[in-house]
């Protein structure tokens, strides 16, 4: 490749979007900010609102200790925190799992297979897409009170473990591969279910990777559906359970903000995990260009 | 043991339009059989049919003397090695090459084994453990071949192996695929659209055009009696020449008339094949390399054509001339002239080597 050549203009563009990318940056990290700060206040320095607005005092007054440490573990220990914790892990791995399995299977007949009806189906699964949980919940919830399963945890897994994204996603990936690898893989004797795990499946690792960060996302955060599927607070998961948090000791923003940020921490390592997998260009080399 | 034989074999996408038309052919235990065309004639289709990637719309195909229609790829006992090389890129040389292995339950020593073996045959050793990027497309195309060998198919099927490597490179290949054909001792069919290719490697040539077989017969079978005009024209380069003439009988015997020049066939035509042509259009063919420079005492008396020379393609040992004879293009090779453009070329005719072809069916007569 040859390095374009650098002139004035193009130095005035990177400015341009420096600037642009730097402020979107303060947008995005000012909540997160906020929460992290406030969460290390003690609560006598909290009177109000105004108190939790970022200014140079809150600056001033920010430090790690022990002491404010504690909130942390007081809002850990408080109530049912853990448990909605180890739901809300246990709920968003097996809808992770199943995204993986059923939306690459779905993805895999879409992308590779002729049959009828395909691209109705096809059809069908983008509508889904743009259905908000709010229009769904009433059938679900229906079809979940019919199938026993109301306040489980299952009642939260089941209607998620296919996702019209997940297929979507995957299915635009796998439609990238070249099938020549998929013919490769029937002479060397594959299997349908063989051609998905042994080289779909690994090829597509950047795409795996958006569906997993994603779903975790949307699972994580689930509010909706836990407010109108489940009942006891032993089912509850973290979303129900943080927005829940102030009829505890009416508005307690620093112990809220502490559970807040254990809360967002899984997905952050998750995110940190993943982000080198989010580049694609992987299937380089396999098919003369 | 594994003769292929495809038995009136067509196929159609559309129910409609036969991509490939009625093709029948017989290739013999351990044959190098080229299926050569033009690009679009169906060659890979029909490899792809042999391969079991395609179902066959009509017709019967036999591999071991068995019908194996019906039968998906992997029972067939067949290897394919695809125009792109389809290398799984996640995977490095050891693994594309043990893949098919794994994937039928041998045993971990004998994949090794086996892989080991076709690396040391292709030169791969020192590349075993490098994903198919950090290869050149010369050692990819190793890695594909080495894939086919592992499993020890009893047919090979090659499609366009080699025509997304430089010259060199591919000239090099042909005489490597060549070899590798007489130490495995199995049977290969190749498609391709050169007919360099196809001249120098196969045992046998199937020529293709439209979906059909026009010839299928040894290389200089098929250069020295070429069937029809199509197989005339494709093989051999540059192009035989072609030129529209009819049949006339005089007492003496059978003439044609070949741009303007009245010329008695040598003996070898006069019988009474062409008495059914007299009068009729015919056309003459004759190769570029077919015609000798007049001053050759032995051919002195043979016919002369004439013309100014258009276009020259200087080959270094021997050089092509295009030059206009009563309007129509004719084309010389030959390694006696130094001539330039829009000069005078002179030529005869090496009548023994012309060719006479049906003016209506484009048969050979
Ligand atoms: N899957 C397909 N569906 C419809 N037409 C096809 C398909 N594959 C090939 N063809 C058509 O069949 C003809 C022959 O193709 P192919 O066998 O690839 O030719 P070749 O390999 O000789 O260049 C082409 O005209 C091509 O457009
Ligand atoms: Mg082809």
């Amino acid at each position: 490749m040859i390095e374009p050549i650098k002139n004035k203009n193009f130095y005035l563009q990177r400015i341009l979007l420096y600037i642009f990318l730097t402020t979107l940056l303060i947008i995005t990290i000012t909540p997160f900010l906020i929460m992290v700060i406030t969460s290390f206040k003690t609560t006598d320095n909290i009177a109000g609102l105004r108190d939790i607005l970022p200014s140079i005092e809150t600056f001033k007054n920010f430090k790690i200790s022990r002491e404010t440490f504690k909130n942390y573990i007081e809002a850990w220990n408080d109530g049912m925190f853990g448990k909605y914790f180890y739901n809300t892990i246990i709920v968003t791995l097996l809808v992770i799992l199943g995204n993986l399995i059923f939306d690459t299977m779905v993805a895999y007949a879409l992308s590779r297979k002729e049959f009828y009806g395909k691209k109705l189906i096809f059809l069908f699964i983008l509508a889904r897409m743009m259905i908000p949980v709010q229009v769904l919940i009433i059938p679900v919830f229906i079809l979940i009170k019919q199938l026993n399963l109301y306040d489980t945890l299952t009642a939260l897994i089941l209607p998620n473990v296919v996702q019209g994204f997940g297929i979507f996603l995957m299915k635009q990936y796998f439609d990238g591969i070249p099938k020549s690898l998929d013919e490769a893989a029937i002479i060397d004797g594959a299997s349908d279910f063989q051609i998905l795990r042994y080289i779909l499946f690994p090829i597509a690792k950047p795409a795996i990777a958006v569906l997993i960060i994603n779903t975790a996302l949307s699972t994580w955060n689930i509010f909706l559906m836990p407010l109108i599927l489940t009942q006891s607070v032993e089912k509850r998961v973290l979303g129900l359970g943080l927005a829940l948090y102030k009829s505890q000791y009416g508005v307690d923003y620093v112990h809220s903000m502490a559970a807040s940020t254990i809360a967002v921490l899984p997905i952050l390592i998750l995110f940190l995990c993943f982000q080198n997998y989010i580049v694609s260009g992987l299937t380089k080399g396999a098919v003369k260009t | 043991m594994a003769d292929v034989v495809l038995k009136n074999v067509s196929k159609s996408y559309d129910k409609k339009n036969l991509i490939v038309d009625n093709i029948s052919l017989e290739i013999k235990d351990k044959e190098f059989v080229i299926l050569v065309g033009p690009s679009g004639c169906g060659k890979t289709t029909t490899l792809r049919m042999i391969a079991g990637l395609e179902q066959i719309t009509a017709g019967k195909l036999y591999i071991n003397g068995k019908c194996v229609n019906d039968l998906p790829p992997k029972d067939r006992d067949i290897a394919m090695v695809f125009q792109n090389y389809a290398l799984y890129p996640h995977m490095n040389v050891f693994e594309n090459m043990a893949f098919g292995l794994k994937l039928r339950k041998y045993e971990k020593k004998e994949i090794e084994r086996r892989v080991m073996e076709a690396a040391e045959i292709l030169e791969l050793k020192n590349y075993l453990y490098h994903k198919p990027k950090e290869l050149s497309g010369g050692q990819r195309q190793r890695v594909a071949v080495g894939r086919a060998i592992v499993r020890q198919p009893q047919v090979f099927l090659f499609d366009e192996p080699l025509s997304n490597l430089d010259a060199k490179l591919r000239v090099q290949m042909r005489a490597e695929l060549s070899k590798l054909h007489k130490k495995l001792g199995v049977t290969m069919i190749y498609v391709t659209h050169d007919q360099v290719e196809a001249m120098t490697m196969g045992d046998r040539i199937a020529v293709m055009h439209k979906g059909k077989i026009q010839q299928f017969d040894t290389p200089l079978n098929i250069y020295n009696k070429p069937s029809n005009k199509f197989t005339a024209g494709f093989i051999g380069s540059p192009s035989m020449n072609f030129v529209e003439s009819k049949l006339l009988k005089k007492d003496n015997g059978y003439f044609i008339d070949f741009l303007g020049a009245e010329i008695k066939l040598p003996n070898k035509f006069q019988n009474e094949k062409l008495e059914k042509y007299i009068n009729q259009k015919i056309i003459v063919g004759i190769r570029p390399e077919d015609f000798i420079e007049p001053n050759f005492q032995q051919f002195n008396n043979n016919p002369k054509i004439k013309g100014i020379i258009e276009i020259t393609e200087q080959m270094g040992a021997e050089s092509y001339y295009y030059f206009r004879c009563n309007d129509k293009m004719i084309v010389v090779r030959t390694r006696h002239l130094s001539l330039k453009i829009s000069e005078k070329i002179e030529v005869t005719l090496n009548l023994e080597k012309i060719h006479l072809f049906d003016g209506i069916t484009e048969e050979s007569i």
